[in-house]
């Protein structure tokens, strides 16, 4: 299983859950001259929501970057080798970093910065630990959250704005 | 605080007495209880009822509890520092029994606390070490009372008094110091993802010796030098976990705060050699008492160091932290003068150096001097604290 969660990516990819990634490794369909973009797509539609793609390729898939732009995934390119590269696509989520302030800097923040969050938006808060003097007023000002715990000095959390009630389907 | 501001202006009536190193003194006593027992202990409580859910992720079994607690233990010390000072035995067992009952329940509510955390790790290890070593303190602590009373102790009574005072100390008061400020001071110095191995050394030199000197206080080596050698090595480790969440800072300068605690820090870097002077025998009646107050006014001092960063954090968070994201609001720093609290921490720094040093040297009116000194520093913090208090939006 692949990792996000490397310093040098991007932050919206770092705070992918691993579980939520799907691999598509095209390598040997290259390899073998047959067209690989039918699985991609398949890889694609098992992608969780809040999920990230990866694809491996023996040249950068630059046509599918389009591609994937159109359905809200971000893109994040390595070459490995000169025949080996990995793209990672990735939801187009706010996050916010606070590792680097003093409490209760990260909170000001946080909550400063989820007024602005459209009914349903999600933004997802890098921490150090889990900020137990956020969480009650998140509960307050009527928004969800899912603590992630990713590494002893790494936690995510994933602030939610909920739906308003009509826009909530009756089947729901 | 007010514990504080009346323990530093008994530093100053006090002077004489602790020129001549009597600190078997009833006021010297009663002055050492006002920091020990109603600065350091009322704080930790306090501390660890706000602490706890963020290190361990477990609120405190009872608030009601915790309000009792205080209720007891703030007048229970009160009464007991006066009856000592006072020589007035109904005013010294009262006070004995009413802070007794105060500490045991906070014993009890944070066993039960400490129970429920799932989290087992350092912080949770030194604060169950240091409740434990808190009881044995007030065992200790309440027979050396009643001795007072009834001098049933006869002979063994400096044993009793050298093995209250260093289980306190390093079984209690450092040990929480260790755990707490193994979340607290990467918290706020920004040096996320440190090693912990100096701090769970810490925690078992610590541990190991506060326990051997409970158990076997009463023979040679295995209950004295042994148990100094563990404890020394516990404060070595403890310095050298604390140097290393300065040195990977992310935030070169330092505020006030945690300015005073470096300092503090470094005041328990030289009690060390102090300390083995005085194991060895080498030292004056000053030079214990010297010694004595040089450990005590560093872990005052390093507790004094956090409130400049907890009290105001607490503030902003009930005051102004409800408004946060509505409208611009201070910064916690915004809170309170820096210039000021940079003022009352030399003051601190300069008054305990000069207490220290003069008390050892026996210079009464330095000691006044000195005495002088570390109370405007902490009426000056104080006043800041009370300041900070009344912000609102």
């Amino acid at each position: 299983m692949v990792n996000p969660l490397v310093e040098s990516y991007p932050l919206a990819l770092q705070v992918v859950e691993a579980s939520r990634i799907v691999e598509a490794d095209v390598r040997e369909e290259l390899r073998a001259g047959r067209e690989p973009f039918a699985r991609i797509m398949a890889a694609r539609r098992e992608v969780p929501p809040g999920g990230a793609l990866v694809v491996r390729a023996i040249f950068e898939p630059a046509p599918l970057y389009a591609v994937m732009a159109k359905q809200g995934f971000l893109h994040h390119t390595e070459a490995l080798a000169a025949d080996d590269w990995r793209v990672w696509f990735y939801p187009d989520v706010a996050v916010l970093d606070v590792r680097g302030m003093e409490p209760p800097e990260p909170l000001a923040h946080t909550l400063a910065a989820i007024e602005s969050l459209p009914d349903g938006g999600t933004l997802v808060q890098v921490n150090v630990r889990v900020p137990q003097f956020l969480l009650p007023k998140l509960a307050e000002r009527g928004f969800t959250h899912e603590v992630r715990a990713v590494s002893p000095d790494r936690v995510h959390v994933v602030i939610r704005r909920a739906l308003p009630a009509a826009a909530i389907p009756l089947s729901a | 605080m007010c514990f504080l501001v009346a323990g530093a202006l008994g530093v100053v009536w006090v002077g004489p007495t602790l020129a001549v190193g009597a600190y078997a003194s009833p006021r010297l006593v009663g002055v050492t209880h006002l920091f020990t027992l109603g600065w350091l202990t009322t704080s930790i409580m306090g501390a660890l009822y706000q602490f706890l859910p963020v290190a361990l992720g477990q609120p405190i079994a009872s608030e009601r509890v915790a309000h009792a607690t205080f209720a007891l233990h703030v007048p229970g010390v009160t009464m007991f520092v006066l009856g000592v000072m006072r020589g007035n035995g109904a005013l010294l067992l009262g006070g004995i029994a009413t802070l007794v009952t105060g500490l045991v329940l906070f014993l009890a509510n944070l066993g039960v606390t400490l129970r429920r955390a799932e989290r087992r790790n350092v912080t949770w290890w030194a604060i169950s070490g240091a409740a434990v070593f808190l009881g044995v303190t007030l065992v200790l602590g309440a027979a050396l009372g009643v001795n007072l009373r009834t001098g049933f102790l006869g002979g063994v009574r400096p044993l009793a008094l050298g093995t209250h005072l260093h289980i306190a100390l390093a079984g209690w008061v450092l040990l929480v110091m260790v755990g707490v400020s193994q979340r607290l001071l990467p918290m706020f110095l920004l040096s996320h993802g440190g090693r912990e191995h100096f701090a769970k050394y810490a925690v078992a030199l610590l541990g190991s010796g506060a326990a051997m000197l409970s158990v076997l206080h009463h023979l040679p080596v295995v209950g004295r030098e042994l148990p100094a050698l563990c404890i020394a090595a516990g404060v070595v480790a403890f310095l050298l976990q604390a140097r290393e969440f300065y040195r990977r800072r992310h935030r070169p300068a330092l505020d006030p705060g945690l300015r005073l605690a470096a300092a503090a820090l470094g005041m328990l870097a030289v009690a060390l050699p102090v300390a083995a002077v005085v194991l060895a025998g080498g030292g004056t009646a000053s030079v214990d008492t010297a010694y004595v107050m040089l450990v005590v006014l560093a872990c005052a001092l390093f507790v004094a160091a956090h409130f400049y960063k907890i009290v105001p954090f607490l503030v902003w968070n009930r005051h102004f932290g409800p408004l946060a994201g509505t409208r611009p609001l201070p910064r916690v720093a915004d809170l309170y003068s820096q210039p000021v609290a940079n003022g009352a921490t030399a003051l601190l720094v300069v008054g305990v150096a000069t207490l220290v040093v003069s008390v050892g040297a026996g210079i009464a009116p330095a000691v006044r001097v000195g005495g002088v000194v570390f109370a405007a520093g902490v009426v000056t913090e104080s006043a800041q604290m009370f300041a900070i208090a009344r912000q609102r939006p």
